[in-house]
């Protein structure tokens, strides 16, 4: 016979075996399905975010080049910087400037508010990327806008707004009343550098004056004549590919002396300025919360392993459950002239056959468990679904492989027993021999104690994220976040002036506040979770030097913006429709604020501003209680709220979010609002419709992923962890179910016979527990920066966590052994 | 020496150790058996019988002595060679069937052959051979499960068969059965041993021993008596008490 032929044979005998044996293949293979498609769809997102997540050629080989001083190292580029580092570093091949907006962009009569990175010329070049359709963009673009400027549309765009047409090259579309002609179509994978924000239009940089609305607007970013005319605000970001044979560290000192000698030659503007270069992967995700995303990603992948780990402890116990029984068969096998080396294979055929089919059942796993990661941010801001997350076929090849090792490593010691010569024993082995005080028993307790330990671990996680969730839930924001409305507007592309600016919000806030349902209306700048505009040198009346601080942000808000959001006033007075241009600059301040520049005295009547001595200075006319504004997690941030009216002139072309109170629920005057909206000016893009409740749950992504994942993970060690003890129960009751017969024919009661079973249980799952206990001690302190009013230790997380484990596991083993205790004495005297 | 002893052993010992405690399950036993006899193995629970009868199909080995199986000695093989002459020259008939649960009838008949390198035709003519031999070829397709005891002893006793081995090694091939069942094994086993087998047998029934050309009665791991059959009923009437 052939050897071709013998492998189908034995493959034929392996899966028949199977499928007479159900109770054994099928948690098998769905607990190697878990673990191969858990493991594999997180290492997936691992890669994803920091190990390739740039689909660029030779992405190792591209820096983000940031300017740096003492307050901080990752500057934007001033653009005469830019020019200057192209100039003279000859450490890279290229450096190209980006700088990415959200921009309403108009197609036809339709306007869309489009990711859009306005981009040096050079920038595919250096990049990397060349477009599948048309191309990139000509270095006179730079210089010489033409009168219809060249665009790169993003795949999603060109699928979204040209269907996918093939002859996109020519149309047009326009932003801030500029016409753009496309010129190229970037590829599919390819949605700019950043992880956090995709980018879906590239137009040159040369575009800035046309397209910059509001604030952007008032100073020219893209000065040609390089003429350092005392601008401080950069705005690009910069790449560069190291040039052939020229190492990181190389490239870095090069930038670097660039930086010194510009130093010298620009005193007053670059000063103490030096620059930061990092790998372009590494700043893909933001580098101020890119220590929280890895910690996270490899908390995640941790809690993965573990899972996996228990899986294997599982695969492990139920292939030694198999061994047991078949220690007569394969004695038989070998009596009649089976070789070791036949017996390994047939074993090694049923070992595989069932990692085969656990890693294709864990591929749908992954898949599934990829689209469900897609409804998560990660840390940082990091939208999963707008990842290129795509199954990494190393990662499931790894698990794969971990599985099959797995497998063999127990699949195969039957064959390693048939090896030892215990082939009489075998042959008349009934239900595998008693091996209550061997080897397979320690190990299979052994086993269950580290499932147990490993499951109290994952479930103590899981409880600190339920608990972090379940108090910033009940934290006070400082507002109200119930039944509000939120839904953002820009003006910035229609070309309003002021007055016209000042109409619009008037119109829409009175009209808003007349509806049905609607107890309040306002506009703000910066809703709930966004960052907005910051300064960080504040300028009190009468003294020369600025009070440097982190950040102060500055938000514009319309009149009954606080009695909208239902904050607490604590000093003098709100906002007011009084506060218009034209009057006294008024400001009102947050608590904070004012007991960090009045801790001893009223802060009404003060004057401030963040311009110098020379600019206009504002009055402090109230103070309202402190909030949360980006997160829950914050403490004392500073922030002053500025009349709308009196700041117009930023506003006019800004993004601005109008907020409603509602009687009712609030998402359902969304409609109601947004045809209010298209009423006054059907031209204004609106966007971003949601509850200021969905914005609050925004900014607890990472801990309500943690709780989910972490639930589910839980979950699954626990049912992993019940089923491995209720194995090594029914498995342990089934070796002595003819002594268990004995003694109850002898006189024993059904609780000594479940206490002996329990004691047997004793040590593995305390020490399981205690175990855990200790991972979680030491592991919980990585989640730390995850957590919420809760600390890695817990008492009561590791308290009713441990009560929920022990008891499951007290019922994964009661279960066989209250079966044994009800069989009939004699039946199992009888037992073979 | 003497040549024409299919199976020789010569002042074989086994002990086993388990934890402190030494058994001496087999002393100084010298046995042959000629080509074609059919031998008993007889004497009371624990004397040994099993445990020669593992020795002597190779499933396992004695702790000292010399055993020579077809004029070779096998005392030295590695573990693939013993399966090797398990597969060729020696075929087991067990008390307990040792069918596998999860093969039809004709897949365990066939299993021996398997691990030979013979061409399937030749295999499905020695399993069906054997299964008429039997008088079970008309279940070729059932499993174990569907058949009584009987059947399955007599489809156990074509797997021992089939691969023609140089000896029939039977331990208590009657011993799960009924009487009815047990006499047509037993029937079946002495046609065999009619048409050539040789045939080495543990048996505690008297009668069934009586088939047999030579009883071989052990006591304390020893051989106490090696004598034709016909005086086995006097050995009881003595005092053994054969289990």
């Amino acid at each position: 016979m052939t050897a071709i032929a013998a492998v189908a044979r034995d493959a034929r005998h392996a899966f028949r075996g199977l499928r007479r044996a159900p109770g054994f293949a099928v948690p098998t293979i769905v607990t190697l399905a878990l673990g191969i498609g858990a493991t594999t769809a997180i290492m997936s997102l691992i890669d994803a975010t920091l190990l390739t997540p740039l689909p660029v050629p030779a992405a190792d080989r591209l820096v983000a080049v940031f300017g740096a001083n003492q307050r901080n190292p990752y500057r934007s580029f001033v653009y005469s910087d830019y020019v200057d580092f192209r100039r003279d570093a000859t450490a890279v091949s290229g450096l190209a400037a980006y700088l990415q907006w959200d921009l309403p962009v108009t197609f036809g009569d339709r306007t869309e508010v489009v990711s859009t990175a306005l981009a040096s010329d050079n920038y595919f070049d250096v990049v990397g990327v060349r477009p599948v359709f048309g191309r990139g963009f000509l270095s006179e673009e730079i210089v010489v806008p033409g009168e219809v400027p060249a665009a790169v549309v993003g795949w999603g765009l060109w699928q979204r707004e040209f269907g996918g047409d093939a002859d996109v090259l020519g149309k047009t579309f326009r932003i801030n009343g500029t016409t753009f002609a496309v010129v190229g179509v970037a590829p599919r994978r390819f949605t700019g550098l950043s992880l956090t924000s995709s980018a879906d239009l590239w137009v040159p940089m040369a575009t800035y004056p046309r397209v910059a609305t509001g604030f952007f607007a008032s100073f020219d970013a893209v000065d040609y004549t390089a003429q350092r005319s005392g601008r401080r605000i950069g705005l690009w970001q910069v790449v560069g590919r190291l040039a052939p044979g020229v190492s990181f560290a190389q490239g870095q000192t090069q930038l670097r002396d660039i930086a010194q000698r510009l130093a010298t030659a620009y005193p007053e503007t670059n000063r103490d300025l030096s620059v930061t270069v990092v790998p372009a992967v590494t700043a893909a995700a933001p580098l101020s919360s890119r220590g929280d995303a890895v910690l996270f990603l490899w908390a995640l992948f941790g809690t993965v392993g573990f899972v996996l780990l228990i899986g294997a402890a599982n695969v492990a116990n139920l292939f030694l459950s198999r061994t047991a029984g078949r220690r007569r068969e394969l004695a038989v096998r070998a009596a009649v002239g089976g070789s070791r080396a036949h017996l390994v294979r047939l074993l090694a055929l049923e070992s595989l056959l069932l990692a085969a089919v656990g890693g294709l059942v864990g591929l749908a796993v992954a898949q599934w468990t990829t689209e469900l990661l897609g409804s998560f941010n990660l840390p940082g801001g990091i939208p999963i679904d707008q990842l290129d997350l795509r199954l990494d076929l190393r990662v499931l090849a790894g698990a794969a492989l971990l599985s099959v090792v797995t497998a063999l490593a127990f699949g195969l010691a039957p064959a390693r027993a048939v090896g030892r010569a215990d082939l009489v024993s075998g042959l008349k082995a009934s239900t595998g021999g008693d091996e209550r005080r061997g080897h397979g028993l320690r190990l299979r307790h052994g086993l269950v104690a580290g499932q147990v330990a490993l499951s109290l671990a994952l479930l103590v996680g899981a409880g600190l994220f339920a608990r972090s969730v379940r108090n910033a839930l009940h934290v006070d924001l400082g507002f109200d976040p119930e039944r509000v409305l939120t839904m953002t507007v820009d003006l910035g592309a229609l070309g309003y002036e002021e007055p016209q600016a000042g109409t619009f919000y008037d119109r829409v806030i009175e009209q808003a506040a007349a509806l049905p349902g609607v107890q309040a209306a306002t506009v703000s700048s910066t809703p709930f979770g966004e960052a907005g505009l910051g300064v960080g040198s504040v300028y009190l009346r009468g003294t020369a030097e600025a009070v440097e601080v982190p950040r102060v942000t500055l938000a514009r808000v319309g009149p009954d913006y606080f009695a909208t959001l239902g904050m607490r006033l604590v000093d003098g007075r709100v906002v007011g429709a009084a506060d218009r241009a034209g009057e006294v600059p008024v400001a009102v301040i947050n608590a904070a604020m004012a007991r960090r520049f009045w801790p001893d005295e009223r802060a009404i009547g003060h004057q401030f501003n963040f311009a110098g001595p020379d600019g206009r200075f504002f009055t402090v006319v109230g103070v309202v209680g402190d909030a949360k504004y980006t997160s829950v997690g914050e403490r004392d941030a500073l922030y002053v709220y500025l009349p709308l009216h009196q700041h117009l002139g930023a506003a006019a072309g800004d993004a601005m979010t109008i907020q409603l109170r509602t009687a009712g629920a609030p998402a359902a005057m969304a409609g109601t609002l947004r045809a209010l909206v298209r009423e006054i000016d059907p031209a204004v893009p609106v966007y971003d419709v949601a509850t200021l409740n969905e914005r609050v749950a925004g900014v607890l992504m990472p801990q309500r992923m943690g709780r989910a994942l972490l639930a589910v993970l839980a979950g699954l060690a626990l049912l992993l962890s019940a089923v491995g003890i209720y194995g090594v129960v029914s498995y342990a009751v089934a070796q002595r179910t003819r002594e268990f017969g004995l003694r109850l024919a002898l006189g024993a009661r059904p609780a000594d016979v479940i206490g002996l079973i329990g004691r047997q249980l004793l040590w593995p799952i305390g020490g399981g527990l205690f175990l855990g206990a200790t991972i979680a001690l030491v592991g919980g302190r990585a989640l730390t920066a995850f957590l919420f009013g809760v600390t890695p230790t817990d008492a009561a997380t590791f308290l009713w966590t441990t009560v929920l484990l022990a008891c499951v596991a007290c019922l994964a083993a009661l279960v066989p052994a209250v079966r044994a205790v009800r069989m009939d004495p004699m039946h199992a005297l009888r037992y073979e | 020496m003497e040549t024409d002893s299919l199976i020789r052993l010569q002042d074989v010992k086994k002990v086993f150790y388990t934890d402190e405690v030494e058994t001496h399950a087999l002393s100084e036993v010298h046995l042959d058996i000629a080509e074609g006899e059919f031998i008993a193995i007889a004497g009371p629970s624990g004397c040994g019988k099993t445990t020669l009868l593992s020795l002597l199909g190779l499933l396992d080995s004695p702790s000292s002595g010399e055993y020579t199986l077809a004029g070779e000695s096998v005392a030295k093989l590695d573990a693939t060679q013993r399966a090797f002459v398990r597969n060729r020259q020696i075929g087991f008939i067990f008390q307990a069937f040792n069918l596998i649960g999860d093969l039809t009838v004709q897949e365990n008949v066939e299993l021996p052959l398997t691990y030979r390198k013979m061409p399937p035709a030749e295999r499905k003519k020695r399993v069906l051979d054997a299964l008429e031999r039997v008088g079970m070829a008309h279940r070729t397709g059932h499993y174990p499960s569907q058949l009584s005891g009987g059947q399955q002893q007599r489809v156990a006793v074509a797997r021992a068969i089939a691969g023609k081995p140089a000896i029939l090694l039977a331990d208590e091939p009657t011993g799960n059965l009924d009487s009815k069942n047990g006499e047509a094994v037993m029937q079946l086993l002495k046609e065999l041993h009619g048409e050539g087998s040789t045939i080495c047998m543990v048996t505690h029934d008297p009668r069934y021993a009586e088939n047999a050309d030579r009883s071989v009665h052990l006591f304390d791991g020893r051989i106490v008596r090696d004598e034709a059959s016909d005086a086995a009923h006097e050995l009881e009437e003595s005092g053994f008490e054969l289990h």
